[in-house]
């Protein structure tokens, strides 16, 4: 029976724990590509090179019932008073299904918190991936 | 004498020598040019091959360093020259061509790397 996902199916997680509100999340995969075409050739050429993953997600600035930041280990890297560790990442997982995941160690490289009257306070990150994908079923047949 | 490695490149820039000459300038400024023969000297040849593999690029860094570096000279395959239906004019029947320099190798993804040469016609 062919099956459809929507936002309902999706799920992110850091470190192996789910961040529980999460409103979206994407992700952009690309690789690219080096020309090869040498003289005498008419068409352009290309080899594929290197992979590139980069994504955001929006989540809820919330805090649990034992009054920790949910999101925490999303921030701790950019939001901080000291250096951040160079070598610092984080396994990211994106999940619409059990054999559907995309992950990955990631940088969380930006976070733009939106506070605003009348609504939720949510945090919009954005993350680079370090290095390839360690799981991506999001993309096999 | 060798031959370059048959690889085409992804740019190729030509510059035509010139016949070998004596320049005299009189004071009211009249200029007398004596030639000195009937071949082109100083030609010079400028290669880039981009996104080449590593087996292709150190067939060129091999070359030179088997031709002795800058010393030795070579001849050029037509693969170096694709494109053009005709090159015969750059490459005078016993004109040979020797390295100008180095060639420079700029690594690029696993497996690729961007090489450029520079030659010069040895008039031989």
């Amino acid at each position: 029976m062919a099956t459809y996902y929507t936002g309902a199916n999706g799920s992110l997680f850091v470190g192996g724990t789910q961040v529980a509100k999460v409103r979206d999340w994407s992700i952009n995969a690309s690789v690219e590509t080096l020309n090869v075409t040498t003289t005498g050739d008419t068409a352009q050429k290309f080899v594929y090179g290197r992979q590139n993953y980069t994504g955001s997600c929006t989540a809820l600035y919330y805090e649990n019932d034992a009054g920790a930041l949910e999101m925490a280990s999303m921030l701790q890297n950019i939001i901080r008073t000291t250096a951040t560790t160079p070598t610092a990442t984080q396994t990211l997982r994106l999940k619409l299904a059990d054999s559907r995941i995309i992950e990955a160690a990631v940088l969380f490289t930006q976070a733009d918190i939106a506070v605003t009257t009348g609504d939720l306070v949510s945090v919009n990150l954005t993350f680079q991936v370090n290095g390839g994908l360690t799981t991506a079923t999001l993309g096999s047949a | 004498m060798t031959t370059f490695p048959s690889v085409r490149p992804s740019s190729r820039v030509w510059t035509p020598g010139s016949r070998p000459q004596t320049v005299y300038q009189a004071l009211d400024g009249v200029e007398i040019r004596f030639v000195h023969g009937t071949r082109t000297v100083g030609q010079q040849l400028s290669l880039v091959f981009n996104n080449v593999t590593e087996v292709v690029g150190k067939s060129i860094t091999d070359h030179y360093a088997a031709n002795g570096t800058t010393y030795g000279t070579f001849a050029l395959p037509a693969e170096v020259f694709a494109g053009m239906a005709s090159y015969n004019y750059t490459n005078e029947a016993t004109n040979a061509w020797r390295y100008a320099g180095p060639p420079q190798v700029t690594y690029g993804p696993p497996g690729y790397q961007s090489v450029s040469v520079e030659l010069l016609g040895v008039t031989a």
